[in-house]
C-alpha cells in the first residue's frame, strides 16, 4: 500500500532507517531504545530485532524519541532479527 | 546555545534504561558519554533539567548536575559580580554611543578631484572625523558636495556605523573646442569704436568709426591673392554706445505690519498618514506668514517614519506706505543701471542723465546712458560651395 502511494515504508511501518556517514557517524531512525552501551559496541533495539554497531570511542551524539545518532570510529554493523 | 544547557551525570544500575525513558518522554539528550557501567554523562536543555532529574529517578538512577551554561546562568553569575556587569554595560553603551560619530572617512572614485579637496569641502560643511552623524544628512551632504565641487558629476555618501564612505565620479573635462571653425567678428549694436585689439582676421574698421549692429568688424576671410582662407576672427573691440529708456514704480507700496498674533498647529506624520494634533486650525491664512518646522524621531543610524510638524502662522496686515521722491529716484536709477549691466557682455556705464517725475500713482524715470562696452561677437561663416553665390 505504501509503495502504491509512494510513501516511504519506514514512515508507515516504523521500520528502522539507518544512515551512515563514512565511518564516523550513524543515524538510526525509528529506534526503540538502547539495549547495551559501551565504547566498543552499542546495541539498539528496533522493530523485529536489534542493530549492533561495533567500533571504538563510540558515544551517543543525540538521542530523541525518533532518532539516535552515534559517533565514533565505526568498524561494522550487524542486524539481529 | 541561547536556550542554555545542563550537563548531568547519571548514576545507576542501568543508565541506558534512563536514556530510553528520556527518549520516550520526548526529552532529547546529546553528547552521551559512558564513564563506566554505572555512570553516564549527558547534556539536556537547561529548561528540562528538573524533568530530567525526575525521569532519572523513575529509571532508578540518580542525576547529578555538573554544570549549567546559558544566558540565564551567565546573568546569575554576573549579578554576583555587579562591578564587572556594570563595566560590560558601560562598554556596550559607549560602543553604542560612539557609533553615532564618524570615525573613518573613505573617499573612493575619481582622480580628477583630490581626496583632500573633498575632505576640505566636507569640513566646511561640518562633516569631519568626530562629527556626530545626527548633524548631517547623507542626501543633503551629497547635494552640497556637488554644488561645492562642480568638477564632480556624481557623489554618493553612505554611512555604515561609524564609517562614512564617499563615492565620487569626476566630470570629464573636454578641451574647449572652437564652436565655429571660421567666423567674422560683427558689431553687437550701434556705436563708435574706441579700442581695437585684433589677433586673427582682417580688420575692417578703425578707432573712431561709427558702426551699425551686424556690421562686420573683423573679417574671417583672409585674402592670399589666389585663394581665400577662412579663419576664426579673434579680438576684442570696445566701443561707446548710448541707451535711452524708461523705468517706473508705484508711488504707494504695501508694507507688512505684524499684528503679534501667532497661531501654532501641530501634526504627527506617521508614514504617509497625518494626524492633526491641534483642534482649532480653522482661521484665515490669507494674511499670514507660514513657518514649518519638522522634527523627525531618530536613533543613531535609523530614522523612524515619525515626524512632528509644527506650523506657525504669523498674522500681519498690509499698510500703505508713501514712497519718497528721493528714494524712488534712487531705486529707479539703480534698477536702470542693473538692467544696462545685465544687457552688456562686458563694459561699464560712463555717464547717465536722467529725470524722475511723478505721474499720478507712479514715479517714472527717463534715462540716457553712455557706456563703454564690448561691441563684437562671433558670426560663423557659412561654407560657400562652387557655383553658389555668397
Amino acid at each position: 500500500m505504501a509503495e502504491a502511494l509512494a510513501i516511504p515504508p519506514e514512515a508507515v511501518t516504523e521500520l528502522p532507517l539507518v544512515s551512515v556517514r563514512g565511518n564516523r557517524s550513524v543515524c538510526i531512525e525509528n529506534h526503540r531504545g538502547i539495549v547495551g552501551y559501551s565504547e566498543d559496541c552499542v546495541q539498539i533495539a528496533v522493530k523485529r530485532g536489534s542493530i549492533f554497531v561495533f567500533g571504538q570511542e563510540l558515544h551517543i551524539a543525540c538521542m530523541s524519541r525518533r532518532s539516535l545518532e552515534l559517533r565514533g570510529r565505526i568498524n561494522r554493523m550487524e542486524w539481529e532479527g | 546555545m541561547l536556550k542554555g544547557s545542563c550537563r548531568l551525570r547519571l548514576t545507576g544500575a542501568a543508565p541506558e534504561d534512563c536514556l530510553n525513558i528520556f527518549a520516550q518522554e520526548g526529552l532529547a539528550v546529546r553528547d552521551v558519554q559512558r564513564e563506566d557501567e554505572l555512570h553516564y554523562l549527558l547534556t539536556v536543555p537547561a529548561r528540562q533539567e528538573a524533568k530530567a532529574i525526575s525521569l532519572a529517578q523513575k529509571g532508578y538512577c540518580e542525576a547529578e548536575v555538573l554544570w549549567r551554561r546559558g544566558p540565564e546562568n551567565l546573568l546569575k553569575k554576573g549579578l554576583k559580580r555587579p562591578v564587572l556587569l556594570l563595566g560590560i554595560f558601560a562598554v556596550l553603551a559607549l560602543c553604542f554611543y560612539l557609533q553615532s560619530f564618524v570615525w573613518v572617512i573613505e573617499i573612493d572614485g575619481c582622480d580628477t578631484v583630490e581626496d583632500i579637496e573633498i575632505l576640505q569641502a566636507m569640513q566646511e560643511m561640518g562633516v569631519e572625523i568626530g562629527s556626530s552623524c545626527a548633524d548631517f544628512d547623507s542626501v543633503e551632504l551629497r547635494h552640497r558636495l556637488l554644488q561645492a565641487l562642480p568638477r564632480l558629476s556624481w557623489v554618493a555618501v553612505n554611512r555604515t556605523g561609524c564609517r562614512l564612505r564617499v563615492l565620487t565620479c569626476g566630470r570629464e573635462e573636454k578641451e574647449a573646442k572652437s564652436e565655429y571653425p571660421a567666423a567674422h567678428l560683427i558689431a553687437l549694436r550701434d556705436g563708435v569704436v574706441t579700442e581695437l585689439n585684433v589677433s586673427e582676421g582682417v580688420e575692417l574698421c578703425k578707432v573712431g568709426d561709427t558702426v551699425k549692429a551686424g556690421q562686420i568688424l573683423v573679417s574671417g576671410l583672409e585674402d592670399y591673392g589666389l585663394c581665400l582662407k577662412a579663419v576664426r576672427a579673434e579680438g576684442e573691440i570696445f566701443g561707446r554706445t548710448w541707451y535711452t529708456g524708461t523705468v517706473l514704480r508705484p508711488a504707494v507700496e504695501w508694507e507688512k505690519v505684524y499684528t503679534g498674533r501667532v497661531f501654532t498647529g501641530r501634526s504627527l506624520i506617521i508614514g504617509r498618514k497625518r494626524i492633526n494634533l491641534s483642534e482649532n486650525s480653522s482661521f484665515s491664512q490669507v494674511f499670514c506668514d507660514k513657518i514649518i518646522d519638522t522634527k523627525q524621531f531618530a536613533l543613531p543610524g535609523y530614522r523612524f517614519p515619525l515626524i512632528l510638524e509644527t506650523v506657525s502662522y504669523r498674522e500681519y496686515r498690509l499698510q500703505p506706505v508713501e514712497c519718497l521722491a528721493e528714494e524712488a529716484e534712487e531705486s529707479l536709477l539703480s534698477a536702470w543701471h542693473r538692467g544696462l549691466q545685465f544687457g552688456m557682455i562686458g563694459g561699464t556705464i560712463e555717464e547717465t542723465r536722467h529725470r524722475c517725475e511723478k505721474y499720478g500713482e507712479w514715479y517714472i524715470l527717463r534715462a540716457e546712458s553712455t557706456c563703454k562696452e564690448l561691441l563684437s561677437r562671433l558670426q560663423p561663416i557659412e561654407p560657400i560651395y562652387e557655383g553658389e553665390q555668397p
